[in-house]
């Protein structure tokens, strides 16, 4: 999907691959991407010249410890747009290519990792730091439990909105 | 003795707008707007409260576009024009109207008022308002802080080249102005994400502000909530907004502006007389504007046709009361904290947009001066800034915040929907362009090197069209055309400029006409734009 308003920028396309994932909430991200014609034959020539039957966009997890998960769809435009979901609360990245066998993706571009934003606290240990006279913090302290604060925090549907 | 500490923190920004082209350009109105009803309105709270020794420091963010349009010469004569024209129209309405009749009071109020602005602009600061500030500041009334360049949502850019081009030029910008890195940095629109504080430690920033879930959703809850700062793993100190003071004046349906005595924001004379009655402004489109000229009051839930009269008196007596109010419930909340906090001092953060006080809450400025006069007379509440509370001896938890804005949904949202999320295209491929012929200078550091002047200039341009305001316009669906020619002009002009620099020309076709246009960032090196080595 490209956009109609993009053609009054005269940018519409770089020339270069390209795919970026932007994360937008916790439930959602906007994955945009451009491959060109010679992105594509760059890819076929590292595989033996075999041409890409069916272009495919995914957006996958990418932490290892997650079990593994990914989501596909026809890559009907060279340069094109959409909004996504997470899948997990892991990191996720996209990328744009074809199979060249069941489980071989022949790669022509990827947008770097990116970490949804949490909707939720961690669980790391608490940690106490202290600054010395001439501003440097050090590390005093660190707490074994994670201790969770008694004072209320909002959540972000309570937060006002000044934008 | 205080049993606690408020700092109030206004963010002062406007996106660049200049135009030398025209005579006269609606948008410039933003800004003119914004110095008659907020700005030297601050700067008299601060001069108020110096004089009458009232204790206290306000915190005052900066943005560079703010602080290029303020010490800008043209800027600054066409303001003085505009200050003019109000006069003299408040005061041919002070003729017009029946002798006696409220609405030629509300005229003599409005003429008064411009003139003492004038009179303070002109005569008092000889048209200096950042030497204003300065100068508040070294009083102790101010503590000036600025915002990551051109108000660019830092976490939606491509790379860390632009993100920290941005950060590094404001902390620039903001020496060459005040002599003195700035101590705090505003990210625009609260905008967090992990690894921000990498590139602020780089540029010797001690704190920023978040919003509170920014610090509830890290990596660790914070103990002590939002009531104190947290120091992330690169040291950098981040406050947390304290929603509720968030809410008392934000809020549309329970906030302080609401009150049916203020001063009503949407019905303008601009809209009401007939067109000739509007000179001496000009109009040269036939479009209309705000004036700045009000006659009414919110009234209530009713339709702006049936709108009262405003009486600034009675306004007055609402501001004393509502800052009463205000301060009041700090003092609880700060109660509510304290034994939850371990022995230490509470510290509340508010920020709120600069622009909300005295342009959309026109009593605002006024409000500020009464909380300070109200907190110093209770006693019980210091009122600092987040700097002042740094110095302070405290241990302080070591937390990695999360992503987050202050924005409609605390994400990123509002600046990434169907409206403008088509936008992030071009400004991606714009930043590797300038990235790309950064690198490619052989000598980034000769001024008077053509291509570093093509690719200096390139990087202003795609910092200005990365300004968070363009997609937040289109979002919002109000001046949707000057936002998409902006956008447009930025971009076009990255396109000509890196057609010439890939040309090797000798000399450029547009290159001093951009430079003089967007006077901008002359501190900006083209080496600012280059990949790490």
């Amino acid at each position: 999907m490209t956009d109609d308003r993009d053609d009054a920028l005269h940018w519409i396309q770089s020339g270069e691959e390209h795919m970026a994932l932007l994360p937008r909430n916790p439930e959602s991200a906007y994955l945009f991407w451009e491959i060109t014609e010679a992105g594509i034959a760059r890819a076929e020539s590292g595989h033996d010249g075999e041409a890409p039957a069916r272009l495919l966009g995914r957006w996958e997890v990418v932490d290892a410890s997650d079990s593994p998960s990914s989501h596909e769809f026809d890559l009907e435009t060279r340069v094109g747009s959409r909004f996504i979901e997470w899948l997990t609360s892991a990191p996720h990245r996209a990328r744009i290519g074809w199979y060249a066998s069941r489980d071989t993706f022949v790669e022509i571009a990827r947008s770097t990792v990116v970490v949804p934003p949490s909707d939720r606290p961690g669980a790391e240990p608490v940690r106490w730091i202290e600054r010395d006279e001439s501003g440097v913090y050090r590390l005093e302290s660190v707490d074994d439990d994670p201790r969770f604060s008694s004072l209320d925090l909002p959540s972000t549907d309570e937060s006002p909105s000044s934008s | 003795m205080s049993q606690g500490c408020v700092s109030l923190v206004l963010h002062a920004h406007l996106p660049y707008v200049r135009h030398p082209e025209h005579d006269f350009h609606l948008e410039e109105l933003w800004f003119f707007e914004a110095m008659h009803e907020t700005y030297l309105p601050l700067i008299e709270v601060g001069r108020n409260l110096e004089r009458d020794g009232v204790p206290g420091t306000l915190t005052v963010s900066l943005s560079p576009p703010l602080m290029a349009m303020m010490d800008d010469d043209l800027l600054v004569r066409r303001f003085r024009r505009h200050l003019g024209r109000l006069i003299e129209l408040a005061e041919r309405e002070r003729s017009r109207r029946p002798d006696g009749s409220r609405r030629q009071t509300l005229a003599a109020f409005y003429a008064d008022r411009f003139r003492r602005l004038r009179e303070l602009f002109v005569d008092t600061l000889d048209e200096d308002i950042l030497g204003a500030f300065g100068s508040l500041e070294a009083a102790g009334r101010f503590e000036l802080m600025t915002c990551a360049g051109t108000h660019g949502l830092l976490p939606l850019m491509h790379t860390d080249v632009s993100r920290r081009a941005h950060i590094q030029t404001a902390r620039r910008a903001f020496v060459r102005r005040f002599g003195h890195s700035p101590s705090g940095m505003w990210l625009p629109e609260c905008g967090y994400a992990p690894g921000l504080d990498a590139l602020l430690a780089e540029a010797d920033i001690d704190f920023s502000i978040l919003e509170s879930h920014g610090l509830a959703h890290a990596d660790t809850p914070p103990v002590f909530g939002n009531a104190s700062p947290i120091v992330s793993g690169e040291g950098v100190a981040f406050f947390g907004r304290d929603e509720r003071a968030s809410t008392q004046v934000w809020s549309a349906e329970s906030g302080y502006p609401g009150h049916p005595h203020y001063r009503e924001f949407y019905r303008d004379l601009g809209w009401e007389l007939d067109r000739d009655e509007l000179d001496p402004l000009p109009n040269p489109t036939e479009d209309r504007y705000d004036t700045g000229l009000k006659y009414h009051r919110v009234t209530g839930d009713v339709a702006l046709d049936d709108k009262e009269l405003y009486n600034p008196d009675r306004a007055e007596s609402r501001v004393r009361e509502h800052a009463r109010d205000f301060v009041q419930k700090r003092i609880e909340h700060i109660q509510s904290l304290s034994p939850a906090l371990e022995g230490r001092a509470a510290h509340l953060t508010c920020p709120y947009d600069a622009e909300l006080f005295g342009h959309w809450w026109f009593e605002g400025p006024r409000f500020l001066e009464a909380v300070f006069r109200e907190a110093a007379e209770r006693g019980e509440i210091a009122m600092t800034s987040p700097r002042g509370f740094l110095e302070r001896p405290e241990r302080l938890q070591r937390v990695h915040p999360g992503a987050s804005t202050w924005g409609e949904g605390g994400y990123f949202d509002v600046w990434l929907d169907d409206d403008n999320a088509w936008l992030y295209r071009h400004l991606h491929n714009a930043e590797r362009a300038v990235i790309e012929w950064a690198d490619g200078l052989e000598n980034p550091d000769d001024e008077e090197s053509l291509d570093a002047r093509l690719v200096a200039q390139c990087g202003r341009e795609v910092m200005l069209a990365q300004a968070s305001d363009w997609a937040f316009i289109l979002q919002r669906g109000t001046s949707v055309e000057y936002a998409l020619s902006r956008t447009r002009d930025h971009l076009e002009a990255i396109r000509h400029l890196g057609d010439e620099l890939e040309a090797d020309i000798s000399e450029s076709d547009g290159l001093d006409e951009r430079e003089e246009r967007y006077a901008i960032f002359p501190e900006l090196e083209p080496s600012l734009w280059q990949s790490p080595s």
